[in-house]
């Protein structure tokens, strides 16, 4: 078996609109459920014992079930629930969401929970309105030790979006199956898409590793 | 819309192979990654420059990747490099390679826990190496590892639902042929739902009593 990487050549057009595609899910997945993950994590930790066990109990269904699963349902019976129409691309980024908002969420609720409790008697004693106290004192505290999983969690929510292809979305890995069938030449393809995925990761690592040191210095800074 | 779970008993012949396919391929891997992931770590610790960088070099580099395409690796690959086998054997390769990876970063870093001195006092009481891991250091690692360990499992669990897609004919893809059958897919993905649940759910307590057996007096 010899490898030869010039079906690259030809192919190249086909997989980069991919790519666009991959990054285009990955991209709306990330900014749709980081705010959901911080309204999940706090309702995993409400005081509120019909939120906390509401939150708890979806956050339990949704992580004891395969992201595929989760896919299928957004796609297949989400629409005739809700008596709409949902393309594939939709429905993916609409599953992802799902998933990755609990995800996110309980490490934005251990993150809360590492904010020590005088913090939040203080502010209580000082007279902060509830939401700015949130805002301006825990979460700034609660942010470093976020941060470092979560960069964790997206490099694997990136890597999870292969599974759209499932669901008909043409992303990266489905057109690279694709086009092994097509070509027959599994190793040149699969290669050049872990060159591909391992340059994404990288990225993060880099982009960890700056806000690990950014969030650390702050917390220097103020001790 | 209407949900008619009677529709379930029709296809049980079906869900219940799959079902049990999902499970073999979950106990599969588990048995598999368990040891390889262990040499990995400890391949990694263990102080010998080439060894550790690659041990580290396979854990960053499988890491890297998605997968569907390390199951496509082995599905497509593997019959193009002259190895023919059969869908369920390529899923397991794949999924044990990438567990392994996953599971030997896990473990490493329960077995870093253990402080330094425990390993110089090894050294100079003269325990050979291998003594010295079995006897020391994993049991007073185990109680660290428990709880990733169980984790790591629940998400290799889930994991072999990804093997649908290299038509393996356990439990997600049982319950996609019976959809497209039936067109009822509350019905049948619920089910899919609902196993899943059940046996990470059950995995979960398994993971209590475990922790409880292993605890340090």
């Amino acid at each position: 078996m010899e490898l030869d990487f010039s079906v690259w050549a030809q192919r190249w057009p086909y997989l980069l609109d991919g790519l666009w595609m991959t990054l285009a899910i990955s991209g709306a997945v990330l900014v749709i459920s980081a705010p959901l993950a911080v309204v999940a994590g706090l309702a995993l930790v409400a005081r509120n014992r019909v939120i906390r066990g509401a939150a708890v109990t979806l956050s339990w269904l949704v992580r004891g079930v395969p992201p595929l699963i989760i896919l299928f349902i957004c796609y297949f019976v989400l629409p005739v629930a809700l008596n709409l129409r949902l393309e594939p691309v939709p429905a993916a980024i609409a599953g992802f969401v799902i998933y990755n908002t609990f995800l996110f969420g309980e490490l934005v609720a251990a993150g809360l929970r590492a904010v020590p409790k005088g913090q939040h008697e203080a502010v209580a004693a000082a007279g902060l309105p509830p939401l700015r106290a949130f805002r301006r004192v825990i979460l700034p505290q609660a942010i470093p030790s976020i941060i470092p999983p979560y960069v964790s969690y997206a490099t694997d929510m990136v890597k999870g979006t292969a599974l759209a292809g499932s669901i008909g979305a043409m992303e990266l890995v489905t057109r690279a199956s694709q086009t092994i069938i097509a070509t027959n030449r599994p190793f040149e393809i699969l290669i050049g898409i872990a060159v591909i995925y391992g340059l994404i990761d990288a990225c993060l690592i880099v982009l960890q590793t700056w806000s690990e040191r950014r969030w650390a210095s702050k917390e220097a800074r103020r001790a | 819309m209407s949900f008619d779970p009677q529709i379930l008993a029709a296809y049980l012949p079906e869900l219940w192979k799959g079902l049990r396919v999902t499970l073999w391929l979950f106990l599969a891997i588990m048995g598999l990654c368990t040891p390889i992931a262990l040499a990995i770590a400890l391949a990694r610790i263990s102080g010998r420059p080439w060894l550790a960088w690659a041990a580290a070099t396979y854990v960053n580099v499988i890491r890297s990747i998605p997968l569907l395409v390390i199951l496509f690796f082995t599905f497509y690959g593997l019959p193009v490099a002259g190895i023919y086998v059969s869908p369920f054997t390529a899923a397991m390769i794949g999924l044990t390679v990438c567990t392994s990876a996953y599971l030997a970063e896990d473990l490493r870093a329960g077995l870093m826990a253990i402080p330094r001195g425990q390993y110089e006092a090894a050294a100079a009481m003269g325990l050979p190496p291998g003594r010295f891991v079995a006897r020391v250091l994993i049991p007073q690692a185990l109680p660290v590892m428990c709880a990733p360990y169980f984790t790591r499992a629940i998400v290799s669990l889930k994991a072999t639902s990804i093997a649908s897609m290299v038509a393996v004919g356990e439990l997600t893809s049982e319950s996609m042929a019976a959809l497209t059958e039936t067109y009822r897919a509350a019905e049948f993905l619920g089910f899919a739902a609902v196993s899943y649940l059940v046996i990470s759910s059950l995995l979960a307590l398994l993971q209590a009593a475990v922790q409880r057996a292993v605890r340090l007096p």
